[in-house]
């Protein structure tokens, strides 16, 4: 019997210290590697699954170090939520920066209601433009039966983390984190992949322009630098924009700038 | 990952940011506070958070630049405030919390 978890950390860093995504992501292998079975994502490429980023409200009120982020993952597993956050706090605790006030949530997945997500997910929209309090957390927490707790420091980092399962069970928030592998390389610093090529090898669920529209399979895209993906519509899709072939002048897809990238 | 070596320049005052930084005082200080450089303040961005080309000649020039974790980057360029690690996001800007914390010899 397995179970589907969503776990979520905040305010693990400091300047010059291990980020929260890795954090996230090196917890996500702990379970992993303590699980029989692996990742929901673990489809067609060994180990693909996906953290992801989600902005937070930046505001002199609130005491984030740079940028004010939240990591959030799914997986599947046969541990229990006392195994899970026995791994999860052991982890935060002997990577957080000494000045970092970590907050964790994990919840079942699928043992939420409908209006409990409503609920979180509107906590989450408003952890993105107004201030939120840790009452306001715990409340929230308790009546939609979210564990959350806070692991040194103040222990802000409840809001973030409630806020950032709110804003992955949206499915429409965050960046993934770290880079789609395309196989590039100094010796191969651009690639010519088509669609359904991209998602084949990269686990991905599609590609999606910067307005919206979804490629066909067919579309060929030109990967170059840093091939990043978003979490949009509840899939995980690599974002393109078109430019003209300097040579050609015909429309080229390509993958996503940092700047077009920015607002999710 | 690019890191700056502070001893290099511990008497710099952030003058030479000035043409993209302000340095605000964080409260209404004394006169006397003020000369002789005891009250900290902030660094602020004189431009908006989608000016590239500022945000890259600055970086240029700063000897703080310390490179952010990859998915904290928004810029293509690496060299660029955007990309460091001391820039700290605000509303609609941001604040170098890498710059020394004492009022700038010249503005």
């Amino acid at each position: 019997m397995t179970t589907t978890w969503l776990i979520c950390i905040d305010d693990t860093d400091d300047i010059g210290t291990k980020g929260t995504g890795e954090i996230a992501e090196e917890i996500m292998h702990l379970i992993m590697a303590k699980s029989v079975v692996r990742s929901v994502n673990d489809r067609k490429v060994k180990h693909a699954t996906w953290v992801t980023r989600h902005q937070l409200f930046v505001h002199p009120d609130i005491p984030y170090t740079s940028h004010n982020s939240a990591m959030c993952f799914e997986l599947e597993s046969d541990l229990s939520l006392s195994q899970i956050k026995q791994l999860c706090i052991a982890h935060l605790v002997a990577e957080s920066a000494a000045v970092a006030d970590p907050g964790l949530a994990i919840v079942d997945k699928h043992a939420l209601t409908a209006d409990d997500c409503h609920q979180l997910i509107g906590f989450g929209v408003d952890a993105k433009q107004m201030v939120k309090t840790k009452n306001e957390a715990y409340q929230l927490a308790k009546t939609v039966n979210v564990d959350l707790s806070e692991h040194g420091g103040t222990g802000q980092g409840v809001i973030g983390a409630l806020a950032g399962i709110g804003l992955r069970l949206s499915g429409n928030d965050g960046r993934l984190k770290g880079q789609v592998s395309v196989g590039l390389s100094a010796e191969i610093p651009s690639v010519l992949l088509s669609v359904d090529q991209i998602t084949e090898q990269c686990g991905l669920d599609g590609v999606m322009d910067v307005n919206g529209q979804m490629l066909n399979g067919n579309e060929q895209v030109l990967l170059s630098g840093k091939v990043k993906a978003v979490f949009h519509g509840h899939l995980f899709l690599l974002l393109a924009y078109q430019v003209p072939d300097p040579k050609t002048g015909a429309l080229q897809w390509c993958n996503a700038l940092r700047q077009q990238l920015k607002k999710y | 990952m690019k890191r700056c070596n502070h001893s290099q320049h511990q008497e710099f005052d952030g003058s030479i940011m000035t043409p993209w930084f302000t340095y605000e005082l964080s409260r209404q200080s004394t006169t006397a506070e003020t000369q002789n450089n005891i009250v900290a303040g902030r660094w602020l961005f004189r431009f908006d958070n989608h000016n590239l080309i500022q945000s890259r000649q600055a970086a240029a020039v700063c000897p703080y630049f310390i490179e952010d974790d990859e998915d904290e980057m928004i810029d293509d360029v690496l060299l660029s405030c955007f990309n460091c690690m001391q820039r700290r996001w605000l509303i609609d800007g941001f604040e170098c919390v890498g710059l020394p914390l004492n009022q700038p010899l010249v503005e």
